[in-house]
């Protein structure tokens, strides 16, 4: 398991850590050109860019850009609905559903976000540190993120997957059935007599 | 290793980069004050670059002796403290909106090599910087490229050819 005690220290601000309300799940990606990836990516699955959106060349954006108001807290909800995520009420765990959270400093500019996994914690990259999974969204949330605001919801994909393989088996399993019938033995004779 | 450059116009940011390029020639032992003729050198050193035309913004040095060592270490100074306090950050703004990263802009085209030195160990986030630092020459350089290695390639080429590296 990684060493991430490091981040207790009172220097970062993170006052809600506790050794048993948090883990390292990889490792930090400050040695990569442009940091690496962000939480923003991350909440969204992604891992191979970063997400913010300006001008950057290190900055990726899913959505075109509003050139008045880049970082409004909409652009950031926007963003997530391009992922197939929408806008929910609460962090409240829903079986097979996946929810993120947008976490907003004092000013109400976007500062962060973290994704539910299916267990109910909560995954969230820490800028160019670590992915750390926390039980919960107040365990981030003080001076440097602010406070989780805004929720979006969308079907798990780990959920997902499954339900595509049965309807996929069952196609399969009735195209079959339908070319047995076409050439079996009893079909083809009773092509025949008529 | 310093050089009084009190009397000296920084032009374009580059006298004191060449003063240590000079300095290292002269093999001028460490602790040597070297006063600096930089017409003359830039014509001895670049003959077929025509030096005057290269001279844009012209900017007195007001300090009564600036070292090439102490604007280096401001520097890393700053670079260690914008990593250390954005290291959780993950707003692009923020990041360039940090004291120390305007402080590192406002050093100008004076700084411009010490960040291309960054950029070169694929080291920080000095586009935007690079771009306020460098001004209408630098406007373009990597106008439309939206991929870090191309930007990278673009402000490097930019650099080698403004003689900033």
């Amino acid at each position: 398991m990684r060493d991430c005690s490091w981040l207790f220290d009172k220097k970062w601000g993170f006052n809600n850590l506790r050794q048993n309300n948090f883990k390292c799940s990889s490792d930090r990606t400050d040695h990569l050109p442009c940091g690496g990836y962000n939480c923003i990516a991350w909440a969204a699955g992604k891992k191979d860019k970063w997400w913010w959106p300006s001008d950057d060349p290190c900055d990726f954006w899913p959505i075109p850009k509003d050139r008045k108001n880049p970082d409004s807290v909409e652009q950031f909800i926007k963003a997530f609905e391009s992922e197939g995520y929408c806008v929910c009420e609460n962090e409240r765990f829903e079986n097979g559903l996946e929810k993120v959270a947008i976490y907003l400093d004092k000013d109400g500019d976007p500062t962060h976000a973290a994704r539910q996994l299916p267990s109910g914690v909560w995954t969230s990259k820490m800028g160019k540190a670590e992915d750390i999974e926390h039980e919960t969204l107040r365990v981030v949330e003080g001076e440097i993120y602010g406070k989780a605001k805004h929720f979006l919801k969308r079907p798990n994909p780990l959920c997902q997957k499954p339900n595509q393989l049965k309807t996929l088996f069952s196609r399969l399993l009735g195209f079959l059935r339908t070319q047995l019938k076409r050439f079996s033995p009893t079909a083809k004779r009773n092509q025949t007599s008529s | 290793m310093t050089c009084d450059i009190s009397n000296c116009e920084m032009i374009d940011g580059r006298p004191l980069i060449f003063a240590e390029e000079q300095a290292k020639r002269n093999q001028l032992p460490e602790g040597v004050v070297c006063q600096i003729d930089w017409g003359t050198f830039l014509r001895m050193n670049f003959p077929d670059k025509q030096p005057v035309a290269g001279i844009e913004g012209k900017q007195v040095l007001t300090g009564k002796t600036a070292t090439i060592d102490s604007v280096a270490e401001e520097f890393r100074s700053l670079v260690k403290q914008w990593k250390e306090e954005t290291f959780f950050i993950s707003s692009s703004t923020k990041l360039f909106h940090h004291p120390a990263y305007v402080r590192i802009m406002a050093m100008g085209t004076a700084g411009i090599p010490l960040v291309l030195g960054e950029l070169q160990k694929n080291s920080g986030r000095w586009f935007y910087a690079l771009k306020f630092m460098a001004g209408e020459k630098g406007k373009d350089v990597a106008a439309g490229i939206n991929n870090y290695e191309d930007a990278r390639a673009a402000w490097l080429e930019w650099g080698y050819k403004n003689n900033y590296i």
